[in-house]
């Protein structure tokens, strides 16, 4: 990738801004990959791979993880991670499910009561990770690797291991399959997240924070941060996020199932990484989370056309997330 | 710590910089400045709330603002699109100092700030603390390099192990006199007592 010429004092016009722009090269970089797969899979599978329809549904499917990943970037923005966003995702789901069998006020409205509850649940779990990463000072990858089980534990437990059928919440259902103007409803609520991501992210003092926080923890108290309301924040952020995921899926498939989202923390953190948000903390953009995710799902969906097998899908996978944490480091 | 007569909580840089303090750490890469960021960052992130309309940044009177107050500490480059990582020590002691200066603090605390400075970009510091000096801000700097305490201070105040030991006149203090406070026991025989 890029490296940032030594700057001299009289090319400091050219090298201004250096830093910055090694984001956008590799923006520009993830745009032509996915042009390239899509001319190639063109050329591979024809028009059962470039048609509408086709490229439609991949990203309605990615849209699910796309919209964790947008909460992961914030988190992986303060050097964090958040390996409980799968099992969060049907933790959400059956609160949601719960919410809508047991609570008779909002019989007239079940779609309604379910995402309140999928929202409130994500907000919950969130807290608790955002509390004993900030506050209690776990570190991130043991409070939500703590927080995987224990949110999937939630989910069988409450639903009793059984999923529970939505088939009835007409609202929900086109979240999951709906369209406006023929482009998915999914992938509307999904951009839709990482436009107010990006606005949090480049236009806020609050995204401002949450970078700082991430690149020099020490500096940016000493600068007057809240450093650790800014960390809990992050994670109650990728609770929510977590709770749109499981509207988003549990919309699609017309029930919330105790055993939905597994690995999905995994493809989160993948596209984050891909997009070029450094796992060191300090460097984020959501533009390339979502050029992530994109590319992501196209290359899945190749894989499947082309009738690889679930563990060739498997390993090469891994070797995508590899190889781009590999490049980050060079790059770095 | 006290600031008007009220006690700051301890450990709370955040309450302190509300209160009208502004703190250049004595370690600039580590816990003074994003080396990775933009100068332009650097200086503003005290004080974002300046810029703000509606929750949203004005980068372009960010950059402005912050453009302005390189230039006035003479920092080279003054460019605020320069990754702070690429500038000299002093240069980069000067970027703390505007931080806090566009955030017009009332009390500046400034932790060794010469230290792995050049001695151009010194004699400028020196400029700039007696000037913010003039212009009514309480400057306290701390420093183990006797003749920058001298040069500098009205009052010095001298610490060892912990405890104020001395207060002297800036003006009127000699390096012999600030040395037997810092280094020797000011009763020695009460010293001695104790140990035995």
């Amino acid at each position: 990738m890029t490296t940032t010429p030594a700057a001299s004092p009289a090319k400091g016009k050219l090298s201004a801004g250096a830093g910055i722009k090694r984001i956008d090269y590799q923006e520009y970089a993830l745009v032509g990959v996915i042009v390239l797969l899509l001319v190639a899979g063109g050329i591979l599978e024809g028009s059962s791979f470039l048609s509408k329809d086709n490229l439609f549904n991949v990203l309605r499917q990615g849209s699910v993880v796309g919209v964790l990943a947008i909460g992961m970037t914030f988190v992986i923005a303060t050097a964090g991670i958040d390996l409980s966003v799968g099992s969060m995702v049907a933790a959400t789901g059956i609160a949601g499910g719960w919410l809508m069998e047991h609570f008779g006020a909002f019989e007239s409205a079940p779609s309604l009561s379910f995402i309140i509850g999928a929202l409130l649940l994500g907000v919950l779990l969130g807290a608790v990770n955002g509390a004993a990463v900030s506050y209690g000072k776990v570190v991130p990858f043991i409070a939500t690797l703590a927080m995987l089980l224990i949110a999937r534990g939630l989910a069988l437990w409450i639903s009793d291991k059984t999923p529970i059928s939505l088939f009835d919440l007409e609202t929900l259902r086109w979240f999951g399959t709906g369209e406006v103007l023929t482009i998915p409803s999914s992938l509307i609520v999904f951009l839709g997240v990482a436009a107010v991501g990006w606005v949090l992210l480049n236009r806020t003092p609050y995204g401002r924070y949450v970078v700082a926080v991430g690149g020099n923890p020490e500096a940016a108290r000493i600068a007057g941060v809240k450093t650790n309301r800014i960390l809990f924040s992050v994670y109650v952020l990728s609770g929510i996020c977590a709770g749109i995921a499981a509207i988003l899926l549990c919309g699609r498939l017309a029930s919330a199932s105790p055993v939905a989202g597994q690995l999905y923390e995994l493809d989160a953190i993948a596209a984050v990484v891909i997009g070029g948000t450094s796992l060191a903390g300090g460097r984020a953009t959501v533009v390339g989370t979502v050029l992530g995710v994109i590319t992501f799902a196209i290359v899945f969906n190749l894989l499947t056309l082309m009738d690889l097998a679930v563990e060739i899908q498997q390993i090469t996978k891994g070797g995508i997330i590899l190889a781009a944490v590999l490049l980050q480091r060079r790059s770095n | 710590m006290y600031l008007d007569g009220k006690k700051l909580p301890p450990n709370r840089p955040d309450v302190a910089i509300g209160r009208g303090m502004g703190l250049a750490p004595e370690d600039r890469k580590s816990q003074g400045l994003l080396l990775g960021w933009s100068l332009a960052k650097n200086v503003s992130i005290a004080d974002l709330g300046r810029f703000t309309r509606g929750g949203w940044i004005s980068l372009r009177s960010e950059r402005a603002a912050a453009g302005d107050k390189l230039r006035e500490l003479n920092t080279v480059p003054d460019n605020p699109d320069r990754i702070t990582r690429e500038l000299s020590g002093g240069n980069q002691q000067k970027v703390v100092l505007a931080r806090w200066l566009l955030r017009e603090c009332r009390v500046l605390l400034l932790d060794e700030p010469t230290r792995g400075v050049d001695v151009g970009a010194k004699a400028e510091i020196y400029r700039l603390i007696a000037e913010l000096s003039a212009s009514g801000i309480a400057v306290v700097v701390v420093s183990s390099e006797m003749e920058e305490l001298m040069g500098l201070s009205s009052r010095i105040l001298i610490m060892r192990d912990g405890a104020l030991v001395a207060e002297l006149d800036g003006a009127r203090a000699t390096e012999v006199e600030l040395l037997s406070h810092a280094v020797a026991p000011t009763d020695t025989d009460v010293v001695l007592e104790e140990t035995r």
